[in-house]
């Protein structure tokens, strides 16, 4: 007798949906490939631009929506560390033992980002498509920070047969790129400059590609490469997994990777 | 109203707080004498000090003639307390100066209160034991060290000072004085000493190994 | 300098090569210095997890410590003084001058003067300061402010300082300054001669010790020492929040200070001093002034931003920041620069003056991490951020584009038509760029996106109308 399949809604987290939504296809084949059954109810932000601008009003209005939204789920995953931090920061938006602050606790008990929630419960890809390409991995801020995201990505994309991982030298592996949210149109400068002593450690290791599981860090950078003419390219993680980095020369799976 | 009164009354309304029962300050790493030895030793040539260990108290004058024969400095010296049983007034092989440092700074020898091995510092107070003004006037400072004042670290250091008066100061010194603002590397001998070197003392009846090897 | 000056500030800083060179050596450096030296410590975490609960214990009950340390200076001769503001601590100093008959004041590095503009207030009395400390005396000559907690001329390089001197000393050179040895001894020869006819030293204090009524000074060049032993008045200037219980917690802060600030187990010269001259003393003042500055920290009090009173000042926050690594602290035109100087500078000037420190800042956690004392400084900076936003400070155009935006994102069904008709638009403006497409610009909109980047071109859709529109096919077949 099989468990009974357990139901996944994704937070499809704004830019993505408007922006690259080959993200979401991306995740919602490794979820179905994991064997969890995929939902995605219509939904709106999670507010973390209202919380980070300092408008808690405006992010509790909207945690409240998406704990309704979510309502139901066994799990809710995002191809967003960023996106899974500011759910995770929903309960302290209420006040304490409230309705509203246990609810909020239920969904931050049960949300994740997509190679977290793949390490816990499918750390084995099926189907790991084959890349040979040379690969570095940017953390982005807030899964590193608040959500402990380092090796994950790391252990799901050593699966892909043909990758190969080249790490950022120390000083700058730890270091943030620039993105901030409205800080990167707030002070560009400031920005572009962070972002390239980014991109120049990228480029050191001489990596064919920059692999990152946050949207707003992967456009931030491959804004600036396409702006300074260099022909890197900024994938996100879960298209890396899929096999489906558009034009990323990904061949299908081959079953090296298994096992 | 008083500022003292005003202020104390704003600070009334100050959130308290407990401790965390949980929350304890680790201890440094007690290892026995010769892991303490090579932990001090390492945190003072960390600093830019130098360090040497003697068996017993006469063999000081020999190992301070030949720190400063060694730095190509006079053999005289300009001592402050140190311990009773180093006897600097009569060896041979040093030249005893006067009390106060000469203006081109000179070099001063005392003992201390402590040493802390974690932190790799010797510890000197104001008062009659050491002259604490001199100690950053010099510009070499040879600190003895008997071994039993080595501790394990700042905590061991609080118990003694408890036992009796409190001294005035009380300096925990960690190597010559240094600057960064000259850019790097930090340039030594900003204001206080060029030179920090410390002399360990340890009882005469033990072989004492070089405590890089220990 | 001015905080309201941030953007344009930045924007210069990043055009200063000598800067950029400190901070560039600074961002290499500093991280793993403070990694390796905090893994020589038994237990990092349990440490650090003692040294906030004690800070949290100490700040609750404040006003029993500082009337415990209080007791204790004065058992041992000392004077305490209380200064409610700036105004109140300067004129309190100024008149211990006077009455000590004083001409010459030397000074250590301390941030609480430079906070309440001590330097100016007494050169008005007629008093001639000397700052001490290396780089904070190379500022003074500069008639600069520090850029750094602990390195106040790091954004100056050797031939700045060698112009400096040769500026400022009077001294016959046969050639110009070059090596930074010739600098260094020629500082040692000035500032000798200053320590040795000060009439008043002045020194801040890292720390106090309620149990012995310890000020305790922190320092690597060993200025802080002579500043206290020489003259003969020695006045403490410090913040009401530096007090600690016991000489047990004193070591806790002190395991973690200069680990944290250099990567040093210590700083070269630690001392703890407690009151005038004895009978007996070789060296020491006569006159022993402790002057307390509360200058707005007591309003911190039962407030979410009570845990900036946890700050050691050790500036780990500083160098491990990207915005502060990037433009240093003149940038920030306040006395604090960096995280915890965006996160101070509002409660000790008002946000309306110092709106853009809190917003010059990427959120990205590194500073409360690296914070030995962990001070949620995005959490704080959030909340000066809500601030500004309800005092209709704007730092941008942020104000009614968030208000629409909150509507928008509270109507899913809206909301995804505006992102879809957004996807369409952008993807017919693009152009393009080799495996992806991009957009240059979008004439006047979106200046702060494409003044440095460009944008690479969505899709054309939402993954929500494609997801929709599959399931209505799905159910239709």
């Amino acid at each position: 007798m099989t468990a009974p399949t357990r139901s996944v809604a994704l937070l499809v987290t704004c830019l993505v949906d408007a922006l690259r939504p080959s993200v979401a296809e991306a995740t919602v084949a490794l979820l179905g490939q994991a064997g969890f059954a995929v939902a995605v109810p219509r939904q709106g932000c999670c507010g973390q631009p209202l919380l980070n601008a300092g408008d808690a009003d405006g992010a509790a209005d909207l945690a409240r929506r998406m704990i309704a939204v979510f309502a139901g789920y066994d799990f809710v995953v995002a191809p967003s560390g960023s996106c899974i931090a500011t759910l995770r920061e929903y309960p302290r938006l209420f006040a304490p033992g409230s309705a509203d602050a246990a609810a909020a606790q239920d969904l931050a008990a049960r949300a994740f980002e997509i190679c977290d929630f793949l390490d816990r419960h499918a750390a084995v890809l099926e189907n790991a498509p084959r890349w040979d390409a040379s690969v570095a991995y940017h953390d982005a801020c807030s899964g590193l920070r608040q959500l402990g995201i380092r090796n994950q990505p790391r252990a799901l994309l050593s699966q892909l047969p043909g990758l190969e991982l080249r790490e950022l030298a120390t000083a700058e592996a730890a270091e943030c790129c620039g993105f901030g949210g409205l800080f990167c149109v707030k002070y560009p400068a400031v920005s572009a400059q962070i972002a390239d002593r980014k991109l120049d450690a990228v480029l050191a290791t001489g990596a064919d590609f920059l692999v990152g599981g946050d949207l707003g860090c992967l456009l931030h950078l491959e804004g600036r490469l396409q702006r300074r003419g260099l022909p890197l390219r900024a994938v996100h993680v879960a298209e890396a997994l899929a096999g489906q980095v558009p034009g990323g020369g990904q061949g299908p799976a081959d079953g090296s990777g298994r096992g | 109203m008083s500022a003292r009164d005003a202020i104390l009354a704003q600070l009334s309304r100050a959130t308290p707080a407990t401790l965390r029962p949980a929350a304890v300050a680790p201890a440094p790493v007690n290892g026995g004498s010769a892991v303490k030895i090579r932990r001090f030793a390492a945190g003072l040539q960390a600093a830019s000090a130098t360090f040497a260990v003697v068996s017993g108290p006469a063999a000081v004058p020999g190992a301070i003639a030949a720190y400063l024969a060694a730095n190509s400095l006079p053999l005289r010296i300009c001592p402050g307390e140190v311990p009773a049983a180093v006897d600097l007034r009569n060896a041979a092989q040093l030249e005893y100066g006067a009390d106060r440092l000469p203006d081109d700074g000179g070099t001063l020898v005392t003992g201390c209160l402590a040493a802390l091995a974690e932190e790799g510092v010797v510890v000197l107070a104001s008062g009659t034991r050491q002259v604490a003004a001199d100690a950053f006037l010099a510009a070499t400072h040879i600190v003895i060290v008997e071994s039993g004042q080595l501790l394990d670290g700042m905590d061991d250091l609080w118990p003694v000072l408890r036992q009796g008066p409190l001294p005035r100061s009380l300096h925990l010194i960690r190597g010559p004085s240094r600057t960064a603002d000259l850019g790097v590397p930090s340039r030594l001998g900003a204001h206080g000493p060029l030179r920090v070197h410390v002399i360990l003392v340890e009882p005469a009846y033990v072989e004492c190994a070089d405590p890089g090897d220990t | 300098m001015d905080s309201r000056d941030f953007p344009a500030q930045a924007a210069a800083a990043l055009e200063q090569p000598t800067l950029q060179r400190s901070l560039a050596a600074m961002r290499t450096a500093m991280p793993g210095l403070r990694a390796t030296a905090l893994a020589g410590l038994p237990d990092y975490p349990a440490l650090r997890a003692r040294a906030r609960d004690m800070r949290d214990a100490s700040i609750g009950s404040l006003g029993e410590l500082l009337r415990a340390y209080e007791a204790r200076v004065i058992a041992a001769g000392g004077t305490v003084h209380w200064a409610r503001n700036a105004e109140e601590a300067c004129r309190i100093v100024g008149e211990l001058c006077d009455a000590a008959g004083a001409r010459r004041v030397i000074k250590s590095k301390s941030m609480v003067t430079e906070e309440i503009g001590l330097n100016d207030s007494l050169q008005r009395r007629g008093l001639q300061v000397t700052e001490t400390d290396l780089g904070e005396y190379i500022i003074q000559l500069r008639g600069e402010r520090p850029s750094h907690i602990l390195a106040p001329a790091l954004h100056l390089g050797l031939a700045d300082v060698a112009a400096t001197f040769e500026q400022h000393h009077r001294r016959p050179r046969a050639e110009p300054l070059r090596e930074a040895e010739d600098m260094l001894a020629e500082a040692r020869a000035e500032l000798r001669a200053a320590f040795l006819g000060a009439d008043v030293g002045i020194t801040g204090a890292n720390f106090l010790v309620a149990e012995t009524g310890a000020a305790v000074i922190v320092t690597n060049e060993g200025n802080a020492d002579l500043s206290m032993t020489l003259p003969a008045t020695h006045i403490v200037v410090t913040g009401i929040e530096k007090v600690v219980p016991t000489l047990e917690d004193l070591g806790v802060l002190l395991r973690l200070l200069a680990r944290s600030a250099i990567g040093e187990p210590l700083s070269a010269y630690t001392t703890l001093v407690h009151g005038p001259r004895r009978p007996g003393d070789a060296a020491g003042p006569r006159a022993f002034h402790v002057v307390l500055v509360d200058n707005g920290r007591s309003s911190l009090l039962g407030t979410t931003q009570q845990p900036l009173l946890r700050c050691i000042r050790c500036s780990a926050c500083l160098n491990h920041c990207p915005v502060y690594t990037s433009v240093g602290g003149h940038a920030y035109g306040s006395v604090y620069s960096g995280p915890i100087g965006a996160a101070l500078t509002p409660a000790l000037t008002g946000i309306a003056a110092a709106a853009h420190l809190p917003n010059a800042s990427t959120l990205c956690g590194r500073c409360e991490d690296v914070c030995p004392v962990a001070i949620p400084i995005p959490d704080i900076l959030r909340h000066w951020r809500s601030q500004a936003l309800a005092a209709r400070i704007g730092t941008g155009p942020e104000r009614p584009g968030l208000r629409a935006w909150r509507y928008l994102a509270a109507h899913p069904w809206l909301y995804g038509r505006v992102l879809a008709l957004a996807a369409r638009v952008l993807r017919l403006l693009s152009v393009p760029a080799g495996a992806r497409r991009r957009l240059r610009g979008l004439g006047s909109l979106g200046r702060g996106w494409f003044a440095w980047r460009d944008l690479p071109a969505p899709d054309g859709e939402t993954f929500q109308e494609r997801w929709r529109r599959r399931r209505l096919r799905q159910r239709g077949a």
